[in-house]
């Protein structure tokens, strides 16, 4: 998967929950969930939680409570989808 | 199901709705394998999953804290409770006695096992905590404060330079074997009663430590439990929770959270069921209609949702009444573990009566493995056993409303 489908899917998250925070300039990757868009920590649970369901992948609590923007979300994401797809085909051969 | 305001916070709501969804998704479709899952592969992704989100502390939450680091109620982590066991009554139970393990330390501010709960959870993933509290000779005698003043606790701890000294045995401990840490509930000097009772914080990797085969029991399989045995366990003074006095207030304290969860995890084991005969009786046909349309059974469902709507609203009054302390009294008053032993009792008997009825409304489909109903039948019956059981609650309930007078 690509980087730009990660960002779109985790965006489109992020708008789905945080619909009156995020406004009509949109996501601005360089902010971080909790401290930059006011909100309260069980919101951000929610978003991870719908990200894990979504992409099927597994996100541990240091990514949960340590990322420093929403860039490095999507970074991880895609890190973590890609390494789930790597070992799928593995498991073909 | 609704919940009501002012009790319960937007921030409860979410939580709720997270809650809910994990056990949706994760513990209902595969609630009927936990009971063969003997080496926890299953239930063990679920605990991974609710530390990682920091929705494993349960009970202790009020003193402890979310993956933020943000304060949690005892109103928010009741509802966690229910949530959990409304999927499976052990993954709601094991979720809180992680926290309750660690309330002591937390309420006491020591920094030592705070510390050292703060690196496991740095480093393992799920981490659980063990409160050691029953010995194979007794467990009410132990729960009985008010009579015994601590004095039937035979697990000792001996002062040894800077050292405590642990001997002695614990029985049916949640998780033993498995968590990360133990908090041993101790006697230091029988002549001095109350003042001897120490809780003392043992690693699971301390020399001198070891644990017994998990016990084979009826039901709740993801609350495994075995015995504990010290052998001249030594662990550094400043383990101790807290000091003389202040330790038994402790483990009171610690009683009235217990029983404000095991009412929760009934409400929402009770719940299950009624979900689950909700669903059967609106599909099976007899006389030309649903099973739910005849009165009697009608009848019976209505006692069974009267029955959970209370619970919970009183279990949520005294969560309440916990978060707000210092205008109800502290957990450790004769008043609150009252009522926190009230919301146990009646939540347990109703969890009972829910189950049992589910189960007669199902008729022998109800006894089946391949049907939700006699899951929760085995699970929320253990519930009511643990703590002191029904009988030495309803002693602590009843001295709530009369001066006691224990030697």
């Amino acid at each position: 998967m690509e980087l730009n489908q990660v960002k779109d899917e985790v965006n489109a998250i992020i708008e789905e929950i945080l619909k009156d925070k995020i406004g009509d300039q949109g996501i601005d990757p360089e902010k971080h969930l909790i401290k930059d868009y006011h909100i309260e920590s069980i919101k951000a649970l929610e978003i991870f939680l719908s990200i894990m369901d979504e992409f099927n992948i597994e996100l541990d609590r240091k990514t949960i409570i340590q990322f420093k923007n929403i860039n490095e979300i999507y970074q991880r994401v895609h890190e973590l989808v890609n390494k789930k797809n790597v070992s799928k085909k593995r498991g073909f051969r | 199901m609704e919940y009501i305001s002012p009790i319960i916070t937007e921030t409860d709501h979410s939580i709720r709705k997270i809650v809910q969804k994990i056990t949706d998704q994760d513990i209902l479709p595969i609630r009927k394998q936990l009971d063969d899952d003997k080496e926890h592969l299953i239930i063990n992704k679920i605990y991974k999953k609710l530390h990682n989100l920091g929705l494993d502390a349960g009970v202790s939450l009020a003193e402890n804290y979310d993956a933020y680091e943000r304060k949690i109620s005892h109103v928010t982590s009741s509802i966690i409770t229910e949530e959990l066991s409304r999927g499976d009554a052990g993954i709601g139970i094991v979720s809180s006695i992680n926290g309750w393990a660690l309330i002591p330390a937390y309420t006491a501010n020591n920094q030592a096992i705070i510390q050292l709960h703060k690196q496991a959870i740095e480093n393992e993933s799920p981490v659980f905590a063990s409160f050691a509290m029953t010995e194979p000779d007794s467990g009410c005698d132990i729960e009985n404060i008010p009579l015994w003043h601590g004095k039937t606790i035979k697990t000792s701890a001996r002062k040894e330079n800077d050292s405590w000294i642990i001997n002695g045995s614990k029985a049916l401990v949640s998780n033993a074997g498995i968590s990360s840490f133990y908090c041993v509930v101790c006697q230091t000097d029988h002549t001095k009663g109350t003042n001897g009772v120490a809780l003392i914080y043992v690693p699971r990797n301390t020399p001198g430590l070891s644990f017994g085969p998990f016990e084979k029991k009826a039901g709740l399989q993801s609350d495994r439990n075995a015995s504990i045995f010290f052998d001249n366990v030594r662990v550094p003074i400043h383990f101790r929770a807290s000091q003389d006095g202040d330790d038994a207030k402790l483990l009171i304290a610690n009683l009235t959270y217990g029983r404000l969860a095991s009412g929760a995890a009934a409400v929402g084991g009770a719940r299950g069921a009624f979900e689950e005969v909700l669903d059967y009786t609106s599909q099976r046909y007899v006389g030309g209609k649903t099973i739910q349309e005849h009165s009697i059974v009608a009848g019976m469902l209505a006692e069974m949702a009267t029955g959970i709507e209370t619970a919970r609203a009183y279990y949520l009054q005294v969560a309440y009444m916990l978060d707000n302390s210092s205008q109800f009294g502290p957990a450790y008053s004769e008043k609150i573990l009252c009522y926190a032993s009230i919301c146990k009792n009646y939540a347990t008997e109703m969890a009972i009566s829910t189950t049992n009825k589910a189960m007669e409304l199902m008729g022998s489909y109800g006894y089946l493995r391949d049907y939700n109903v006699e899951k929760y039948w085995r699970d929320v019956k253990e519930i009511q056993l643990w703590l002191g059981g029904a009988q030495l609650g309803r002693f602590d309930i009843a001295r709530g409303y009369y001066p006691f007078k224990g030697n």
